[in-house]
């Protein structure tokens, strides 16, 4: 800080410009119109050259240090990337290229084909499979109730065949029946002619006297 | 022009972290690596030093940066951002190394010695690059010398380019406050060279003298 406060100041009516006004003088940050009123001023007070030759030549100075280079081998790859870089580049380019142009699109392209294909089919049995369950469920239930019509239906079958065979019995022995009431009252008549027979014998018999006897 | 190209077409610093901050897009975060690793290091080298130390400072802070991208305000520039992220690593590290009594010159010494990083990417004659190691090191150990809060202005004015007012940003400082920090580290330094570079004339093996208390 001793250098500003040291050149602030005036000679004569001149005011002497401040470090940081040098500092923008000295790396080129200063408008060009601020730029002729400082280089006027510097030809006119030693105060300030002698100053500004100071810092001018700690400037000098600091460019004595070079940036270090870095080693060679690193510095030589960096061409050598590019290279590579743009050789990959082209390569990627004319691949892409050939394999738009070449006859194996086609093959790529049916290869897609089947891979869609593939991927319709998996999905058609995915959403098959699952309809196909709800249809299944759905078809168990009406061949439950099916089965348990045709159940009934033949329970009810069952019941009226039973009923059929039920009453030809019943006809059967019905028929048998009024076949031994006729053949008892047949004998009936037969034993009621016989003993009307018997009575008429008896009863000759009886009327029958001895002769001597009257 | 390929700069101004690949700009208008490319995805602003903001729009990249926007991605990393929404989507966690490791690309755009790798696309902002690219980008911003290499002025990292070059502010952690100016800063610590040390060249390894730099690369390791740099990628903690792309690492802290990605760790809380969710804490990431799009109100500022990116740039103040990570600029200011970094800066604070090594903050963190200079008083790490302070707290453990290593003399940053000595390391200095050390790296400066034994790799071959910190060479000019050009190759001057023996004698000329023997002249400007020793004027880098003259250098570098004067502006490892500043208080960091000097070493800092310096750093990302004169080394990495940055505005007055971006300074000020990044640093959470006035502008004017920036400027007079530049100056009074340019003051110091001329000072700090002159006396290495006197006691290097009178003795050449001490590289590392007690300086004036900064």
């Amino acid at each position: 800080m001793q250098s500003q406060e040291s050149n602030t100041g005036t000679v004569g009516i001149v005011k002497h410009p401040n470090s940081s006004d040098w500092m923008s003088f000295l790396y080129g940050e200063c408008p060009p119109e601020r730029r002729r009123e400082l280089d006027a001023h510097l030809a006119a007070c030693p105060t300030c050259a002698s100053q500004v030759q100071t810092w001018r030549s700690s400037m000098n100075a600091l460019d004595d240090w070079p940036l270090p280079a870095r080693r060679h081998a690193r510095r030589q790859w960096v061409p050598a990337l590019k290279w590579a870089a743009a050789a990959a580049v082209i390569l990627a380019i004319g691949f892409a290229i050939g394999r738009e142009t070449s006859n194996r699109r086609a093959e790529v392209a049916a290869l897609k084909s089947s891979l869609a294909d593939l991927a319709a089919v998996v999905e058609r049995e995915h959403t098959f499979n699952l309809s196909n369950s709800l249809a299944l469920a759905a078809t168990a239930n009406t061949e439950t109730l099916r089965l348990m019509s045709d159940y009934a239906r033949l329970q009810q079958e069952q019941r009226a065949a039973d009923q059929e065979v039920m009453k030809t019995a019943l006809r059967s022995f019905d028929l048998r029946l009024g076949r031994v009431r006729s053949d008892l009252q047949t004998v009936a008549v037969n034993t009621e002619a016989g003993f009307e027979q018997a009575h008429q014998n008896l009863a000759q018999l009886v009327s029958y006297s001895i002769p001597g006897q009257q | 022009m390929p700069n101004l190209i690949s700009a208008l077409f490319s995805a602003s610093d903001e729009q990249l972290m926007w991605r990393v901050k929404l989507q966690d897009d490791a690309e755009a975060f790798a696309r902002l690596m690219s980008r911003w690793q290499r002025p990292i290091e070059n502010l952690c080298i100016r800063m610590t030093g040390d060249l390894h130390r730099a690369q390791d400072l740099a990628q903690s802070a792309f690492a802290r940066i990605f760790a809380r991208r969710a804490d990431w305000e799009p109100t500022g520039k990116f740039s103040t951002f990570l600029w200011r992220v970094a800066l604070n690593l090594c903050h963190d590290e200079l008083r790490r190394t302070k707290r453990r009594g290593e003399c940053s010159l000595d390391a200095l010494d050390e790296v400066g010695d034994s790799q071959p990083d910190f060479i000019a990417s050009e190759e001057p004659a023996p004698d000329e690059q023997a002249d400007s190691r020793e004027r880098a090191e003259l250098v570098r150990n004067a502006l490892l010398k500043l208080a960091t809060h000097y070493r800092e202005v310096v750093v990302l004015r004169h080394y990495e380019g940055l505005k007055f007012h971006e300074i000020g940003e990044v640093l959470a400082i006035p502008e004017g406050t920036a400027k007079s920090r530049m100056a009074e580290a340019l003051t110091q330094l001329n000072r700090l060279l002159k006396h290495l570079n006197a006691d290097k004339s009178c003795n050449p093996k001490n590289q590392t003298p007690e300086l004036l208390a900064l």
